[in-house]
C-alpha cells in the first residue's frame, strides 16, 4: 500500500523536528529513512504509526488520510528498537496477541504462530518468556509479532541496533529476504548507512528535519544531491575541498594547488559559478596515489596508513588539505613519505560554495 | 633433634598460628555485630519485650482489678475459641476487611489511571488525593461523626434539602457498618492510589505503544498489559491494606463504639473492651494472637501469590 507524507511539520515546543516533509513510499517498496540522531527520522516513522501527531500536514495510507486515525485503525505493525515485547506473556502469546485482539480462533492462531515460528526459527522458544531470550531471539519474536497479521505497512525503528555485529549482518539478510517474499510496503529507520545501502529499494536521507535526498542506493552513492549526502554516505567519507574556478586557465584553484578540468565541467561551471567558491567532492577510491610525480598531480605527504587487508586507507596531507585515499595493499607507503595524487575526472562531484547543492 | 620432636614443634606452631588466625577472624567479624547492637537493643526494648510479655500475659489469669493471679495455661485461648462474640467479631472484621480492601484497590487503581498523565492539573490533583492519608484517623473519625450525625449532620441536611428522608447512619446496624467502611475507604484509598501510581509511572512505555499498534483498545490494554504488569505492585498494596484493615480500631472507637448492639464490634475493639473495661487482659491478648495468626496466614497466601507473579512475569 502506498504511503504519502504531505507537507508534514512537527514541533516539540520550540524545536522544529520535521520541516515540510514531502515523501511518497510506493506500494511494496522497502524505503529506508537514514540520518544521524535527532534528524527527525524516528519522528516521521512514529507519525506514520500514529504514535505522534504532526503539527501540520497530512499523512495518507493507500490514498486514505490517516492523520487523525488511531494507531489501531491504521493496520500497521512495527518493530521497535527495544523490541517492546510483552514481558508477562510467553513467546507464543506475544506473537499471537494481534490475532487474539482480532478474535481469531485459537486453532488458527496456533497454526499461524507455528508457521511464523518456522520462518523465524523460533519454534522451540514458544513457551519461554521474553526475559529468558537473547537479544537476537527477542528481535525475531518482535518480527514475528509484526508479521503474523500481514499489515498494510510494516515499520521498523532501528531493529538491529541492539544486536552484535555478526547477528546484525545475518538479520539484515533475513529481513530483506522476508520483504521480498511478503511484498509488504516497509519503512525502515536507521542511522547505519550499510544497513540502508544493503536493504533499501530507495533511501530517504534526512538531516536537521529536512529531507536531503530520496533516491536508490546507487544514485545516492554516485550522484549525491548535496555535500551533506556525499559526506554522509560512503566509508571513509567523501573528500571535500573548497576551491575557486579559474576560467582563464580552465582549472580549479585550491590556493596551494590547482587541478585542470575537462571541457564538460568547464562549460557547466562557467555558466553557473565563474569566480565563485565551489566544493570539490571526490571519493577515496577515486583518488590515485603514486610515488612518482605525473602530469597534473598534486604533491602530498603520507600522514597515516591504515591497512585493512584487501585495501589500505591512506590519509594524505596536500597543500593544507587532508585527503583520504584507498590504495592497493601492494603499494608500499610509509608515514611522512612524499606521494603524488591525481583525481579521477569522471568521478568528480562539484557542490555550490554557498548552498552546498550539487552543481548540474 | 629427633624426627618426632620436629613434628611436634611444627604441629604446636601451626596450632598457635590457627589460634591467632581465629582471634583475628573473630575480632574482624564481630565488628558488624557491635555496630548492630544499638539497633538490636532498641528493637529488644520496643518490640521484642512487649511481644514476649504479651505472650506471657495471654497465659495468665486476671482478677477484676486487672491483677495477674496465676498461670492459666491455654484456657484463655480456649475461652476465645468458645466465645460467640469472638467469632461474631472475627466475621465482622473479615467482612469489613474484604469490603474495604476490595473497594480501595479498585478505586485506588482507577484514580491512579486517571491522574497518571503528566501535566500540571494532574500533579495538583495527585497532591489533593493523598491529603486524607495524612490526617490522623482519630480526627477523621470525629469529622465523620459530626457529618453523619442523625440530627445536625451535614449529610442528613443535604439529604433532606433535596427531599430525601434523614438516615440515622450510626444508629442502624447496616448503615453503621457501611459508615465505618466509608470512613476507611475515604482515608485509605489514597494509599492504594499512591502505590498504584508509583507502579504505573515506572512501567515501560514500549509495550503500550506496541499494543496500540497491535490493535488493542483502551480496555484491552488495561486488561492485557497494565494490570498484569502492575500485579506485583498491586499485591504489595493488597498485603499492606489487608494487614491494616484486620487491625482497624480508630473508626469504631470514635464513631460507633462497636454498636449498635455488636454490629460494628471488630476484633480489635472487642479485645480492647475485654482488656480496658473488664480487665481480662489474658482473654484480650489471647484473642489478638488469634488475629495475628489469621493475619499471618492471609499475608503468606498473598506473598506466595506475589512470588509466583514475579517468577512468571516482569522484567
Amino acid at each position: 500500500m502506498q504511503v504519502r507524507y504531505e507537507n508534514i511539520n512537527k514541533k516539540f515546543g520550540n524545536v522544529h523536528v520535521l520541516k515540510n516533509l514531502h515523501l511518497t513510499v510506493n506500494d511494496g517498496e522497502f524505503l529506508v529513512l537514514l540520518g544521524p540522531s535527532g534528524c527527525g527520522k524516528s519522528t516521521a516513522l512514529r507519525m506514520l504509526a500514529g504514535l505522534e501527531n504532526p503539527t501540520s500536514g497530512e499523512i495518507y495510507i493507500g490514498g486514505q488520510p490517516v492523520t487523525d486515525m488511531d494507531p489501531k485503525d491504521r493496520d500497521i505493525s512495527m518493530v521497535f528498537q527495544s523490541y517492546a515485547l510483552y514481558p508477562h506473556m510467553s513467546v507464543f502469546e506475544n506473537i499471537t496477541y494481534p490475532l487474539k485482539i482480532r478474535k481469531v480462533p485459537k486453532a488458527e492462531r496456533k497454526k499461524k504462530a507455528d508457521d511464523i515460528a518456522e520462518i523465524l526459527e523460533i519454534g522451540d522458544l514458544l513457551k519461554r518468556k521474553p526475559k529468558e531470550l537473547s537479544g537476537g531471539q527477542r528481535q525475531r519474536v518482535a518480527l514475528g509479532r509484526s508479521l503474523i497479521r500481514q499489515p498494510n505497512v510494516f515499520l521498523m525503528d532501528e531493529p538491529l541496533s541492539n544486536l552484535d555485529a555478526k547477528l546484525r549482518v545475518h538479520m539484515r539478510g533475513e529481513i530483506k529476504r522476508l520483504h521480498s517474499e511478503l511484498g509488504i510496503t516497509s519503512v525502515y529507520v536507521t542511522h547505519d548507512q550499510t544497513e540502508a545501502m544493503t536493504m533499501a529499494d530507495r533511501i530517504a536521507i534526512m538531516e536537521g528535519g529536512h529531507l536531503q535526498q530520496l533516491a536508490s542506493p546507487d544514485e545516492i552513492y554516485h550522484q549525491p544531491a548535496n555535500r551533506y549526502v556525499g559526506g554522509f554516505i560512503g566509508s571513509p567519507a567523501m573528500n571535500s575541498v573548497k576551491g575557486r574556478l579559474n576560467v582563464k586557465t580552465a582549472s580549479l584553484d585550491f590556493g596551494t594547488f590547482t587541478i585542470p578540468i575537462d571541457q564538460e565541467w568547464q562549460e557547466i561551471l562557467e555558466k553557473r559559478l565563474s569566480g565563485q567558491d565551489i566544493y570539490l567532492g571526490i571519493r577515496p577510491e577515486n583518488v590515485r596515489v603514486a610515488t612518482k610525480p605525473a602530469e597534473n598531480s598534486i604533491k602530498g605527504e603520507v600522514y597515516v596508513v591504515e591497512p585493512l587487508g584487501k585495501e589500505v586507507i591512506t590519509i594524505i596531507r596536500a597543500g593544507g588539505h587532508t585527503i583520504v585515499a584507498i590504495v592497493e595493499p601492494d603499494l608500499p607507503l610509509k608515514m611522512n613519505q612524499k606521494v603524488w595524487l591525481t583525481f579521477d575526472e569522471q568521478k568528480l562531484h562539484m557542490f555550490d560554495g554557498k548552498t552546498e547543492e550539487k552543481v548540474v | 633433634m629427633s624426627k618426632e620432636s620436629l613434628a611436634d614443634t611444627s604441629t604446636s606452631s601451626s596450632v598457635q598460628l590457627r589460634n591467632n588466625k581465629n582471634k583475628r577472624f573473630f575480632k574482624k567479624n564481630l565488628l558488624p555485630y557491635w555496630l548492630l547492637l544499638p539497633t538490636i537493643s532498641i528493637l529488644a526494648v520496643l518490640t521484642i519485650f512487649p511481644l514476649a510479655y504479651s505472650i506471657y500475659v495471654s497465659f495468665q489469669r486476671f482478677n477484676t482489678f486487672g491483677e495477674a493471679v496465676g498461670f492459666h495455661g491455654v484456657n484463655n485461648y480456649a475461652d476465645v475459641i468458645s466465645s460467640i462474640t469472638f467469632w461474631n467479631s472475627l466475621g465482622i472484621t473479615l467482612l469489613y476487611t474484604a469490603g474495604v480492601v476490595a473497594v480501595e484497590m479498585v478505586l485506588g487503581l482507577a484514580l491512579a489511571l486517571m491522574v497518571s498523565k503528566e501535566n500540571k492539573v494532574m500533579s495538583y490533583l495527585r497532591w489533593i488525593l493523598i491529603i486524607p492519608m495524612m490526617l490522623s484517623p482519630l480526627v477523621v473519625g470525629i469529622v465523620f461523626r459530626l457529618m453523619l450525625n442523625a440530627d445536625f449532620g451535614i449529610v442528613n441536611y443535604m439529604l433532606t434539602s433535596i427531599g430525601l428522608p434523614a438516615v440515622d447512619f450510626l444508629g442502624n446496624s447496616l448503615t453503621a457498618f457501611l459508615s465505618i467502611m466509608l470512613v476507611d475507604v475515604w482515608q485509605w484509598t489514597p494509599m492504594c492510589f499512591l502505590i498504584a501510581l508509583a507502579g504505573l509511572q515506572s512501567l515501560p512505555q514500549d509495550p503500550y505503544e506496541a499494543a496500540r499498534l497491535d490493535g488493542a483498545s483502551k480496555w484491552q490494554i488495561l486488561r492485557d498489559i497494565t494490570i498484569p504488569l502492575l500485579k506485583p505492585v498491586l499485591i504489595v498494596a493488597l498485603v499492606i491494606r489487608t494487614m491494616d484493615a484486620l487491625r482497624m480500631f480508630d473508626q469504631v472507637f470514635v464513631l460507633t463504639q462497636g454498636g449498635p448492639g455488636r454490629a460494628t464490634e471488630v476484633i480489635s475493639f472487642l479485645m480492647y473492651r475485654a482488656a480496658m473495661r473488664f480487665s481480662d487482659f489474658g482473654f484480650a491478648t489471647a484473642g489478638l494472637f488469634m488475629v495475628l495468626v489469621v493475619t499471618i496466614l492471609l499475608s503468606l497466601i498473598m506473598i506466595k501469590l506475589l512470588n509466583r507473579t514475579e517468577k512468571t512475569g516482569g522484567y
